[in-house]
């Protein structure tokens, strides 16, 4: 094992054929070196070459990492499943009495929102439209220094555009920044370049969600005298127009320096995201290309076989816009 | 056939291993660069031991398809993966015999050398100051696991080393 045969394959050949070889595979590799460093220069700038090229590969990529993370996603699934058996058994009683208080809540919530409706009725509030959406697999996580992603298995030909959010069941989980034809990568919260205007508990307090790469964001350029309390709740504000109000995102962990922010979704345990088409001037703007672009298929889930996340119950502060209680009805306010 | 299927082996293997480091396998956060550092030993070892099975074009290739299908830079992984293969071209040019401890040594300096490039090309590309943490967690990993890669790697080297020769003889 230990013994070399460098030397051995190396001893047959003329000093000279062994000096060119090494000297050719040294220019060679100090080329490509070269090249690299060329290519992120490029890259920082953002040049469309890198863009494209990217997003080609992503589209030739996809097919096979659906077919290889099936067992994988198949195999964590019951890996789960099974620990949440052999853990959660005491769990029943608890969780049963909780959910007949849930139920009380969903009568209430009810109620309110026959109240809301027929306010909105009394002022003519002007209904914004529904909003749709499309449920797709992740079939490949980005990692890196740098870079949380995920790569999605739904693209332009479902609609999908640069920009838009994208949520689990739990919450708000981040947006599209390069989508192809069949696939689109998703910047998750985490990532290092994701920022999110937000706004934190009942008094609203403005601030920014910025990533770090950590598991729980960072909260910045907080409203000055703003006062923050350990778990309260985080929610997109809408600010600026490229999300919408009122996601759901997680709740404050004050930390020892910083306001960190538990995610409801944890973005190493991502299954089914589903991308809200929420179009608005500034979506426009991020991505100009795909407003010619018309979805193929709408509020119908890319991958079956399983409950997709309802979008609906990632709003939390937002209001439906009808009483409907199909997801694609869900409208934000 | 068996001298092809021994020279492609770490190609493909170096595919193989990159498809599964992309796949949503639910890895903590610390754990990130186990599997890079994984991919940088074996180009380590294989340009080491074997240098024609495994091509500057093939690990700039390699490295590429990483950038993509990780939605990062272009560029990253390949400067990252040609910087160990420049290590293990360096010290292949010592007249000295690549045993596996001589071999883990060279790699603890590979290990040291791309992490810290790792590092500051990540923190000059963003400016801003990378998390280091996981960066060296996983380089100390991949480290202590060392000889189990060169073993891995070491299992395909005799046959396609002595085909090699053979090879080379017959050219002469």
């Amino acid at each position: 094992m230990g013994k070399s045969l460098y030397r051995k394959r190396k001893a047959p050949l003329s000093g000279n054929t062994r000096s060119g070889r090494r000297r050719s595979k040294r220019t060679g590799l100090f080329a490509f070196m070269f090249l690299s460093i060329v290519l992120l220069t490029l890259s920082r700038i953002n040049h469309d070459v890198v863009e494209e090229f990217r997003g080609g590969i992503a589209k030739l990529a996809t097919p096979a990492f659906e077919v290889i993370s099936k067992p994988i996603l198949q195999l964590r699934r019951g890996l789960r499943n099974g620990r949440t058996l052999l853990t959660n058994v005491n769990e029943l009683d608890r969780l049963k009495l909780e959910n007949q208080k849930l139920q009380q809540w969903k009568w209430r919530a009810k109620q309110l929102e026959i109240r809301l409706n027929s306010y909105a009725k009394i002022i003519q509030a002007v209904e914004r439209p529904p909003l749709g959406f499309v449920t797709g697999r992740v079939v490949s996580e980005g990692r890196g220094p740098f870079i949380r992603s995920v790569l999605l298995n739904a693209g332009r030909n479902d609609g999908v555009r640069n920009g838009y959010p994208v949520v689990s069941a739990e919450g708000l989980v981040g947006r599209v920044v390069n989508s192809g034809l069949t696939a689109s990568h998703v910047l998750l919260l985490t990532d290092l370049n994701s920022r999110i205007p937000v706004e934190i508990g009942s008094n609203r307090t403005r601030a920014i969600l910025r990533g770090d790469n950590g598991p729980a964001p960072r909260l910045t350029y907080i409203s000055k005298g703003a006062k923050i309390i350990d778990g309260e709740d985080v929610f997109t504000s809408g600010q600026g127009g490229l999300l919408p109000r009122g996601l759901r995102i997680g709740k404050v962990n004050i930390g020892h320096k910083f306001y960190r922010v538990a995610l409801f979704s944890d973005p190493g345990r991502l299954e089914y995201l589903s991308v809200l088409f929420f179009n608005t001037p500034g979506i426009d703007i991020a991505d100009p290309t795909g407003a010619s672009s018309r979805p193929r298929r709408l509020e119908q889930p890319v991958a079956s076989g399983r409950k997709t996340p309802n979008p609906a119950d990632s709003l939390t502060h937002a209001k439906r816009s009808s009483h409907t209680s199909s997801p694609a009805s869900t409208g934000v306010r | 056939m068996d001298v092809k299927r021994k020279s492609i082996s770490p190609g493909l293997s170096l595919i193989g291993l990159l498809a599964i480091g992309h796949l949503p396998l639910g890895l903590p956060e610390w754990a990130f660069f186990i599997l890079p550092m994984v991919i940088g030993g074996l180009i380590y070892t294989w340009s080491l031991k074997q240098p024609e099975s495994l091509p500057s074009w093939f690990v700039f290739t390699l490295g590429l398809l990483a950038d993509v299908l990780s939605s990062g830079p272009i560029g990253y992984w390949p400067l990252f993966y040609l910087a160990c293969q420049a290590v293990a071209f360096w010290l292949a040019n010592n007249p000295v015999a690549f045993g596996l401890f001589r071999s883990w040594g060279g790699f603890l300096m590979t290990a040291s050398l791309t992490t810290l490039l790792s590092w500051s090309t990540a923190t000059l590309y963003y400016l801003h100051s990378i998390d280091w943490q996981p960066m060296v967690i996983g380089a100390a990993i991949v480290c202590a696991v060392y000889p189990v890669i060169f073993w891995l790697s070491g299992s395909s080297q005799e046959s396609s080393s002595s085909a090699l020769v053979k090879n080379t003889v017959q050219e002469l």
